[in-house]
């Protein structure tokens, strides 16, 4: 299993239930703007890209009674010792702003609030997020029950003011974008039919990718393990890391050697291929010492070792041959 | 001069080893012009220059009890909105054309982190060192006192352990760990604050109250035996 999809549970002491409790944004007031209304297309996300200073949120939050039966002792149903705490928190400005709201008397009917927020106080994007908690300490038996006030019941789904656009990054050491390289900009005309362009920028290298070829596109996004796309891809993939590595790996490189620091790109991709360029060095700091000693020396030949690296790991001629028994059938 | 940003970018070209050792002291007006990006308002530094070259000439070097009055200072003469402190730019700005020399005074130019002690975001011990300060001040600030900053620098430990988690996000939290553990040993410090941590998975942390957090530091094993 991949870190990326691999996802951390949590086990409390105690009755909890995660994402069990409704939290809806109602509507969005930016300054004196007419109110936005959450696409509900959009996942939980609330788009607030236009210049403001002021945002009121209309906020509603519900606990059903199957949640509140789980989370709380059977003696309590009626009179809950619980109530929501919204919270909106900024990582970007430290910004931490929360907001108690009772339980409706009934504790099932949905209780509503509005929250105002400054832009002054927050940067790119605010998350939304709702907990139901003890307010009180619980009285009677309490086995399998939270029991102390403050104690976290149940959560909510989190929601999301955007205030600026996600970037676009989308490798882990490199951002892999598609484009047509006959409109954008951003490509020298220079390679406009060629199938990737490496724009080397050293804080953030793009590896751009040729969608003008309709059916080269379709082969490199294909997804399967057989038959001619995949076959085609797993031979142009293979072609642009033999280029693109050497040329990331001196990147990296020079800007150590100049800055004396490293990126986490950097690190990631040097701290990835040195051990097989320098397999007898032994451990990460050695290897990068020799790299650097290198790159000084004789960059040409450490450029080379690059490159033979990843030619002998193309493996263009037993690509081809599986690309041609496909196409011919033996 | 007037506060500006310094894409990080720039900021990570201009941090040479001959700048960060001192050889080249500063730069130019002239070499930060191509790199400057204003800020959309002005923001004027002549008080926040004057205060930091005081601060540097009236300490002893790698002296760490300066750390409190550069916060102060900071904070004070760059009225700054969260929103613009947010801007690494800006940080970048204030500790490679405004001062320097102080960050080398404050810091042995040798040790692996001297470099991004001028340019990293953030509030740990080896972020930007002026962006670091002005946070904490910001953390811990109320209505114009700095009491609770004078404090947390009190103990290093604290601030180092305290500012490295969103505990430090709520002002309240900080101020029952001063109360509780100001007066302790680092390890007392680190152990207390990592079981404060634990706790507040099973605790909501925007929920409890300053007493709560008091009761709940209280109650921590490694505090009980300390005390």
């Amino acid at each position: 299993m991949s870190s990326e999809s691999r996802k951390r549970a949590r086990f409390h002491p105690y009755a909890f239930v995660e994402d069990g409790l409704d939290l809806e944004i109602l509507s969005v007031v930016l300054d004196d703007a007419e109110p936005i209304m959450p696409d509900r297309e959009q996942e939980r996300v609330v788009d607030a890209r236009a210049l403001w200073t002021s945002a009121k949120l209309a906020v509603e939050c519900r606990a059903d009674r199957v949640l509140l039966e789980k989370v709380l002792p059977p003696d309590e149903l009626r009179a809950p010792r619980a109530e929501f705490v919204l919270s909106c928190r900024c990582p970007r400005t430290y910004f931490l702003h929360s907001k108690s709201i009772a339980l409706a008397s009934d504790g099932l009917s949905p209780s509503r609030c509005d929250i105002a927020l400054s832009a002054r106080n927050i940067d790119k994007e605010v998350s939304i997020s709702l907990e139901l908690v003890r307010t009180d300490r619980a009285s009677g038996g309490t086995t399998g029950f939270a029991a102390l006030r403050g104690m976290r019941l149940a959560t909510a789904a989190r929601w999301t003011l955007r205030m600026e656009p996600v970037e676009e990054r989308q490798g882990r050491y490199l951002d892999v974008r598609y484009t047509s390289f006959s409109d954008d900009m951003q490509i020298p005309s220079e390679y406009g039919r060629c199938l990737f362009y490496l724009h080397a920028d050293p804080m953030r290298p793009v590896l751009f990718l040729n969608t003008d070829h309709e059916l080269s596109h379709r082969a490199l996004n294909s997804r399967g393990a057989r038959g001619v796309n995949a076959r085609v891809r797993d031979l142009a993939l293979g072609h642009v890391e033999a280029h693109v590595w050497p040329e990331l790996l001196m990147l990296a490189l020079s800007e150590i050697a100049t800055l004396d620091d490293a990126l986490p790109w950097q690190s990631g991709a040097l701290e990835k291929w040195l051990p097989q360029v320098y397999p007898s060095l032994d451990g990460p700091s050695l290897q990068l010492e020799q790299a650097l000693r290198d790159l000084s020396d004789r960059p040409d030949g450490l450029r080379q070792r690059f490159v033979s690296l990843f030619r002998a790991r193309e493996g263009m001629g037993h690509r081809l041959e599986k690309l041609l028994v496909e196409v011919n059938g033996s | 001069m007037k506060l500006a940003k310094l894409p990080l970018s720039a900021a990570r070209g201009l941090l040479t080893r001959d700048f960060l050792h001192g050889a080249k002291p500063r730069y130019s007006e002239g070499e930060l012009e191509p790199h400057v990006v204003r800020l959309g308002r002005d923001v004027a530094l002549g008080a926040v220059e004057e205060g930091l070259r005081g601060l540097s000439t009236g300490s002893l070097p790698r002296e760490p009890k300066i750390d409190v009055d550069v916060a102060k200072l900071l904070h004070k003469q760059l009225p700054l909105s969260r929103h613009e402190a947010a801007d690494p730019g800006v940080w970048n700005f204030v500790a490679i054309a405004v001062m320097p020399e102080l960050i080398r005074h404050r810091w042995d130019t040798e040790q692996s982190t001297t470099r991004t002690r001028f340019f990293r975001p953030g509030t740990r011990p080896d972020s930007n060192y002026y962006g670091r300060l002005w946070w904490i001040a910001e953390l811990t600030a109320e209505g114009g006192s700095y009491r609770l900053t004078e404090r947390v620098f009190e103990n290093q430990s604290l601030a180092t352990g305290l500012f490295v988690r969103k505990l430090s996000h709520r002002r309240e939290l900080v101020s029952a760990c001063v109360e509780v553990l100001g007066a302790e040993g680092s390890a007392t410090v680190e152990a207390a604050l990592r079981g404060l941590q634990k706790l507040l998975s099973v605790y909501s942390m925007a929920y409890l109250s300053e007493s709560d957090f008091v009761r709940l530091l209280k109650e921590l094993p490694v505090v009980r035996k300390a005390t």
